[in-house]
């Protein structure tokens, strides 16, 4: 016969077995009443009389029941019935014991749920390649200038074009500089973010626009048409996606650009947000022909099979011969680190970090499911004993507890995923910006089946454990008493699982209790600076509606006049950069007549500011004068920070310097403020500011005060709109974006950190009510299973406290234990968290000492009850029982 | 267990047999099995009906409801050609393993 046709046959009473049920049945107990008619008439024929033939049919046709059980257990899509009844089985003792289906099944879904999420984070920020032609051989390159004390810094120009020039690793190597622009014209004036690019950027990346073309390479020179690429959001939004767009005109900062294409949807380089990128040709003179002023970033394509290794070490060799070619670059180095890890940065440790907390959560909680196996084994060796003696066959048994884990894995999983994708708003907020919008997370089905497998195996490694004994066991010992020899044995396994939990308990508690320090370490670091109440915004100003100094601060006075005059402003000013937004323009300071020690140790951060900004933002004018509306013309005057009066001897004031190393600019310092630690919150040297007045900018350009600050007597939010419409009254074409508040900036500090402290003090939770829950397991069971000794001593006259030390003494050593061990890993772990924490050392006693006692209080909670239940064994109830 | 493996082969074999004149119904495939084994083969119910049902499931018998001689209606079995070859090849099979298993039980030769 053709395999075919035998599997057909199969498949068709499969099918009719599973789908016409009802039928098959009749049929059978049709066929069987026929099988018995047919008997009746045969021995009728032979002369029997009709009753007694019905009596010996009966009895030759043995139970119709019987008879029909053994044509059910061989049809095809038996095994499914079984399993339907292993499964209804299985639901009906999990509903018995709600209280335990529920916490294993929460415990498991938790952890589940926990993994997957930080998986599919990583997976999507840290391992899918970018979205870019082969983009393992992505890398950008970076200065080193260890004399200004800049590890990693930006390129300077000339540098780019030598090493455009002379890299051999490379196929191509690109710059860009990001700033914005404003687009006028057809709708309202808005104010976009834009990359300048060298024409040679979206070859070096490998993506073909969606419309039209790339740049050519002599655009973006003086003389060249200017030109522009839209991204894929502008050209929806603002252009209604008409495919015309290309080869038409459109106006950004008031100059006509020619569009010539459009890049593809989720293209954002290097950011999310980039609306716009035009050409520059940095050998054609734009900017400066420097190798002291550092704004470019460069990101390069190896050469096929060209490591990156063997990139920085021609890199290093070229570095070294500019270093003797020029004497500014004596200190410069360079190096090339791969895209994707230049774009993560930092967000890899705290991840890991995350991953590991969740894996912690998820072994936890399988310890935590094992231990209430192991439990729940003791109480159904009755059970298992009965089913055997009624003829259940061990298989059975096997397949009933395997039913019972994998009902339990599946329901985890189920609450596994729901808990995952409900994350999903949370961790994206984790993302970095340079990713942020191009990675979308989605559920990481490899991870989520690898935690179901884990926990599969945890249910059914464990839930088979009580058979070991019961099946093996005399079936009479269980029916009458109860075995305390296996009861010791589950008890040891049980105690190394809350072990456990407790070790890697103490592991997720401390390196919470790390984070949780850095944060509040970092809220408590003076910024120098007072960040309530006050309103900021980016108002930039063209150059072509604002071509003079003098036009510009007129208009800054202007400003700063009608907001004045807004009830509930207390004062306000312009500067260049509001603190942690940009950290240059910054340059050598020397005091005049001394020259440059030239370590980088005299660096400072350079500002220009309208008079009332300081006292704006609340920095203290220590010595001397602030600036007024008469500091214009020569000689320059300059407020300096603390730092850069230490430079000086003696009082600063009326001293004079110079500013900067490529044209260095002299000034007057007029007065001494407070410094700010403008760089970052855990930056721990920050740069010396000097602050010169805008009314003696000498020319239009990057630097020109641009962020508006307000201090209020009350919640600035409320004058936005009061703000806007007077800024507007002066011209109604001027962008104004950015609009927060400066405790926001301050807050941007350490968003990232309280997002992921947030994540890991839920871990820290889970890990501690898990452990608690261990804990009150194993002494239940202890308890339970001792109840008839326990009973005994009292009837002997034990005393309450030798109950409780008999009950406790042997789980208090394992916890200990627990104790022991996560008190070393963790100490292993929180060196790998260096990086993470700020304030505080890795190995700090305060958060292994908290932690402890947290849960060391948690457990002792936990043991609470079945302790005193222990103390309240009635002998007499028990030993009659027996 | 071994002993019903060995059982359950022999009346499937025995089953197909019954049926290789004419088809028949459950209790008329007992007793033919009866007859062809001169008694020795008292086939009941508890063991008749898994094995009919089992050779219909694997497409060596077909079955339809039929009436019988007495007119009582009654589930007809018959052989299809896939049994018919089953049977063939079984047969041969039986040959072979009852000539092996007497040798093997024979007091031994000189």
């Amino acid at each position: 016969m053709p395999p075919f046709a035998a599997t057909w046959a199969h498949f068709r009473h499969f099918a009719r077995n599973l789908f016409r049920r009802d039928r098959v049945e009749r049929e059978l107990t049709d066929e069987i009443a026929s099988y018995l008619e047919l008997l009746i008439e045969e021995r009728v024929a032979r002369g029997m009389s009709r009753h007694d033939a019905l009596q010996t049919a009966r009895l030759e046709l043995g139970r119709v029941d019987h008879v029909k059980e053994h044509v059910r257990d061989m049809r095809a899509g038996a095994w499914l019935d079984a399993l339907r009844q292993d499964v209804r089985f299985g639901v009906r003792t999990l509903r018995r014991r709600p209280g335990f289906a529920a916490i294993a099944v929460l415990t498991l879904g938790v952890g589940m749920g926990a993994t997957t999420a930080m998986f599919s984070l990583i997976d999507s920020v840290l391992l899918k390649p970018l979205p870019f032609r082969e983009s393992d051989r992505l890398v950008m390159v970076w200065e080193g200038r260890p004399r200004i004390k800049q590890p990693r810094i930006e390129a300077a120009p000339s540098n780019y074009v030598d090493w455009q020039q002379q890299l051999k690793a490379f196929d191509s190597l690109a710059a860009y500089v990001n700033g914005f622009v404003n687009l006028t014209g057809a709708g309202a004036p808005e104010r976009l973010a834009v990359v300048q690019v060298t024409p040679n950027l979206f070859p070096t990346l490998g993506v073909d626009p969606l419309i039209g073309r790339w740049f050519a390479t002599p655009e973006g020179s003086p003389g060249q048409t200017t030109v522009a690429i839209l991204s894929y959001g502008l050209w929806q939004r603002r252009f209604g996606a008409d495919r015309g767009i290309v080869g038409k005109t459109i106006l950004l900062d008031g100059e006509p650009h020619l569009v010539v294409g459009v890049m593809p949807r989720g293209f954002q380089f290097p950011r999310e947000g980039i609306q716009i990128w035009t050409p520059v040709d940095f050998r054609a003179g734009w900017g400066v022909r420097s190798r002291n002023t550092f704004y470019l970033y460069v990101v390069g394509r190896l050469k096929p099979d060209v490591s990156v290794e063997r990139a920085n070490t021609e890199l290093e060799a070229l570095s070294k011969a500019l270093a003797q070619a020029y004497p500014e670059n004596a200190d410069a180095t360079a190096f090339a680190v791969p895209l994707q890890q230049d774009l993560v940065r930092n967000a890899r440790t705290s991840f890991l970090l995350l991953l590991a907390a969740a894996v912690l959560v998820l072994l936890i909680a399988c310890a935590n499911v094992a231990g209430l196996l192991v439990t729940r084994g003791s109480e159904r060796d009755r059970e298992f004993a009965v089913r055997t003696a009624l003829g259940g066959s061990r298989i059975q048994l096997l397949r009933q507890l395997l039913v019972e884990g994998l009902l339990l894995s599946a329901c985890g999983a189920v609450l596994g995923v729901l808990l995952a994708t409900q994350t999903f708003d949370v961790l994206e907020r984790l993302v970095p910006d340079s990713l942020r919008g191009a990675v979308a997370l989605t559920l990481d089905l490899r991870l989520l089946t690898v935690a179901f497998i884990a926990v599969v195996l945890t249910g059914v490694v464990f839930g088979l454990a009580p058979l070991r004994h019961s099946v093996k066991v005399d079936l009479r010992t269980p029916l009458n008493t109860r075995a305390p020899g296996t009861a010791t044995g589950r008890r040891r396994i049980q105690a190394t699982l809350v072990a456990c939990e407790v070790a890697l308990a103490v592991v997720v508690l401390s390196s919470t209790a790390l984070m949780i320090r850095t944060i509040l370490n970092l809220q408590a670091v003076d910024p120098g600076f007072r960040a309530d109440n006050v309103l900021t915004a980016s108002v930039a100003l063209t150059a072509t509606e604002y071509p003079t100094p003098e036009r510009q601060n007129a208009f800054y006075r202007e400003v700063l006049d009608r907001v004045d005059r807004l009830p509930g402003v207390v004062s306000a000013g312009f500067a260049t950069f509001l603190p942690y937004t940009v950290l240059f323009p910054a340059g050598p300071v020397t005091v005049e007549g001394r020259p440059d020690p030239g370590d980088g140790s005299n660096a400072a951060i350079f500002r220009y500011v309208t008079p009332d900004y300081l006292s704006t933002l609340g920095v203290p004018l220590l010595r001397g004068r602030g600036f007024s509306d008469r500091d214009t013309g020569t000689p320059i005057v300059a407020l300096v920070s603390e730092r850069v009066a230490a430079f000086f001897d003696g009082d600063p004031v009326g001293q004079r310097m110079t500013l900067g190393s490529s044209g260095p600019v002299s000034m007057t310092v007029v007065g001494v403020v407070g410094d700010i630690k403008g760089e970052g919150l855990e930056v721990p040297n920050t740069r010396g500011t000097v602050y010169i007045p805008a009314t003696q900018l000498d020319q239009i350009g990057f630097f020109s005060p641009r962020a508006l600050a307000i201090r209020t007597a009350s919640n600035p939010t409320a004058l936005v709109s009061a703000v806007q419409r007077e800024i507007w009254a002066i011209n109604p074409n001027q962008t104004i974006d950015n609009v927060r508040t400066l405790e926001s900036i301050v807050e941007g500090q350490i968003s990232n950190r309280k997002v992921q402290t947030g994540l890991l003090t839920s871990f820290a939770g889970l890990a501690l009510l898990m452990a608690a829950l261990g804990v009150y397991g194993l002494l239940s069971f202890v308890v339970t299973s001792r109840t008839r000794e326990l009973s005994v001593r009292t009837a002997m006259g034990a005393q309450r406290r030798d109950l409780i030390s008999l009950v406790a003494r042997d789980s208090v050593v394992w916890v200990v234990c627990g104790f022991a061990g996560g008190l070393a890993l963790a100490a292993i772990v929180s060196q790998g968290m260096s990086g993470l924490i700020y304030g505080v050392e890795p190995l700090d006693w305060a958060s292994l000492t908290t932690s402890t006692c947290v849960l060391g209080l948690a457990a002792g909670i936990a043991a609470l009850a079945p302790v005193w239940r222990a103390t309240r064994v009635d002998p007499m109830t028990v030993l009659r029982a027996e | 267990m071994a002993r019903t493996d060995l059982l359950r082969g022999t009346l499937d074999l025995l089953i197909l047999q019954a049926l290789t004149l004419e088809p028949n119904h459950g209790l008329g495939v007992a007793r033919r099995v009866e007859q062809l084994t001169q008694g020795a083969f008292q086939v009941n119910p508890g063991s008749l009906f898994p094995a009919l049902h089992r050779l219909e499931q694997k497409g060596w018998l077909a079955s339809e409801w039929g009436a019988s001689a007495t007119n009582r209606k009654a589930k007809y079995y018959r052989l299809t050609a896939a049994g018919r070859r089953q049977l063939k090849a079984e047969t041969a099979n039986w040959g072979r393993i009852s000539i092996a298993i007497a040798r093997a039980l024979s007091p031994a030769e000189g």
